[in-house]
């Protein structure tokens, strides 16, 4: 994990600009290939990881408090990892396709919005017990209840205290962890963070394959229940912080950003709204501005070279695959490979500087993992001159990653579930809208190169799109539907 | 509606638009032009949007019958008028890409046209002349390459 954030320093190494100077080669000229809009503006050779400090995803003691998830930490922290390759006058930057990238980070957000969908349509209070637990009543904790016969005047009011609240919680938790982490008071945030990991799979999971066995009428005995929520949590503490494979790795963060957004959904209506809106606010605050947070855990991490514990989704995807069709100029994969070996080295030499003493498992995972990276890529290089793949090396292709925090899985999938709330239309728009800012996000990332938050843009589309299709696309819809006129 | 009926519907009004997505342009992403994978997007969204939200209310019990042919769904009805609204969507990029890139605004006034034409009259006729327009515009236009 450590070469995470020292890829962030190979930025400066690299001094690349985002806008790769394709060697005033106009996109638009016709030179015999049509040139992708995407591969044109954004160096497709570095490897943009989204990362979002949020280590608070975990923090979710039902039982106790108010949603004191530090969705800030979570809420997208960007950071751009220079891929160590490549120059600046390559000519396949603009041919490369990103479709794998796209792929890699749209899998996971459309997996648990489908998720947190399916949960909040077929598991609410009508027809559940336990529905009660899941979507769209009301909280123990909050400071105002909202119920349907307030005066709109009161909602409003109660909800902004509500949101007023939950942001006091927020950032009191955002500081506390960084305070912990600046004075390096790691086994305090590692048990803070395994006991909300764990605690949030046990409770959050245990309601909901509760309500599951309750939908499906099927029986089971507390035993064997206990027997297997307490592996599912404990598997899923060993799965996240230790070593995993990759895809139950994946598998039990988006089950945790799942439940999460789950027990956030059962917030009332308004509340909702004013708390996504006052948590993207914040999030652009915190990772943006100087003494913001979020910014400051960043840069500390950065100083000291290492990795920051938190709960970050690592999309790994293969770099674009060269079509044979298009030609390589041998003078340019020469640069390549000389460029790519030589940034290699220096990628190598930097990243094994940066396994400190304070995580050790994951440095050892990390530089495992460094280690195949680097002899992956100088496997490629190798490849590229028809040079035989050294045996003992897997010969797999390079893999980037983008990396995106856990907090806006979240906050994008309660968004998704409080539209899902309201009709399917809904579902639809705000889901094209997220995935929109979301790239939106991607494109910033790879032009500004640092951390970026990835909550507002995301959020301000997808409260903009659920309320204008609430209001007049949800009646379009369904007086086209009735007369079958397609419009 | 049977749950035959259901996933024939879904696949009827999606499936051409989203195998096109997946297996032409996800796989050709440098080659392909901006205007095709523009189009692709719009045409899903909108049977998503305008299609979808039928669908899946058509769930549970029960079903709508067209008045002309008492036995035919209307949905599967809709369902074949979602598909070719998506296809359209593509071809109306296409043209209107070029149309606009050109200052040939002729094509921007067939774009409109048939636009119109197709909601106001809904045939099935309507999918082939415009597709077969766009092809025309495409091989006989010089700037194709343009639209990027």
């Amino acid at each position: 994990m450590s070469h995470r954030y020292s890829a962030l320093s190979n930025d400066e190494d690299d001094a690349k600009g985002i806008l790769a100077s394709p060697s005033d080669k106009n996109p638009f000229e016709d030179d015999g290939e049509e040139v992708d809009l995407l591969t044109t503006t954004t160096t497709t050779t570095t490897t943009t990881t989204t990362s979002t400090n949020n280590h608070q995803n975990n923090n979710n003691n039902l039982d106790i408090q108010n949603e004191s998830n530090e969705p800030n930490e979570n809420t997208g922290l960007i950071n751009s990892e220079a891929h160590p390759d490549e120059d600046d006058e390559e000519g396949e930057t603009d041919l490369e396709d990103f479709s794998n990238m796209i792929i890699a980070i749209l899998k996971p957000v459309t997996i648990t919005m489908f998720l947190v969908v399916w949960a909040v349509r077929s598991i609410n209070a009508k027809n559940n017990i336990l529905g009660q637990y899941v979507g769209g009543g009301s909280m123990g904790m909050l400071v105002y209840n909202e119920s349907s016969d307030d005066s709109t005047g009161q909602k409003i009011w109660g909800s902004l205290l509500n949101g007023l609240v939950f942001l006091v919680v927020i950032v009191l938790t955002t500081v506390a962890f960084v305070l912990l982490y600046k004075y390096r008071c790691l086994k305090a945030i590692y048990a803070w963070l395994f006991l909300s990991v764990g605690i949030l799979l046990a409770s959050m999971g245990s309601y909901v394959f509760m309500a599951m066995l309750e939908a499906n009428n099927l029986a089971l005995d507390y035993i064997t229940f206990a027997f297997i929520m307490f592996n599912f949590s404990v598997g899923g503490i060993i799965a996240v912080f230790w070593y995993a494979p990759v895809l139950m790795n994946q598998g039990y963060l988006v089950l945790i950003s799942t439940l999460m957004a789950i027990s956030i959904s059962r917030l009332p209506d308004w509340t909702t709204w004013v708390i996504l809106s006052v948590i993207s606010i914040y999030d652009l605050f915190a990772v943006l501005c100087p003494r913001g947070p979020l910014k400051v855990l960043v840069e500390t991490a950065q100083e000291r070279n290492e990795t920051i514990p938190a709960l970050i989704y690592n999309a790994n995807f293969e770099p674009p695959s060269r079509p044979e069709s298009i030609p390589k100029p041998p003078q340019q994969q020469q640069q390549q490979q000389s460029a790519s070996s030589s940034s290699s080295q220096q990628a190598r030499s930097r990243r094994n500087n940066n396994n400190g003493g304070e995580d050790q498992q994951e440095d050892e995972f990390g530089q495992q993992q460094q280690q195949q990276e680097d002899d992956a890529q100088v496997d490629v290089n190798n490849n590229d001159e028809e040079v035989p793949p050294i045996e003992e090396l897997e010969p797999e292709q390079e893999k980037r990653s983008l990396k995106l925090g856990l907090g806006d899985f979240v906050f994008y999938s309660v968004l998704m579930g409080r539209a899902a709330m309201f009709d399917i239309s809904t579902v639809f728009t705000c889901f094209v809208a997220i995935i929109t800012g979301l790239f939106a996000t991607l494109f910033l990332l790879a032009i500004f190169r640092k951390a970026l938050p990835a909550l507002p843009i995301s959020i301000a589309f997808g409260i903009l799109f659920y309320f204008l299709t609430r209001i007049f696309l949800y009646p379009f819809i369904e007086t086209m539907g009735l007369v079958e006129v397609f419009i | 509606m049977t749950a035959l009926l259901f996933y024939g519907c879904l696949f009827v009004a999606f499936s051409p638009s989203i195998v096109f997505f997946t297996m032409v342009i996800s796989r050709n992403s440098q080659l392909v032009i901006m205007a095709i994978a523009i189009g692709t997007g719009s045409g899903i969204t909108y049977g998503f949007v305008m299609y979808g939200t039928i669908l899946w209310e058509a769930q549970g019990p029960g079903n709508l019958f067209s008045p002309a042919c008492p036995t035919v769904s209307l949905f599967i009805l809709s369902a074949i008028y979602a598909l070719c609204f998506s296809l359209l969507h593509i071809a109306w990029n296409i043209t209107a890409f070029q149309g606009y890139r050109t200052k040939n605004y002729f094509n921007v006034g067939v774009v409109l046209l048939s636009h119109f034409a197709a909601s106001y009259f809904i045939e099935a006729a309507m999918v082939p002349t415009v597709i077969g327009y766009t092809f025309r515009t495409m091989i006989k236009g010089d700037s194709i390459t343009k639209i990027t």
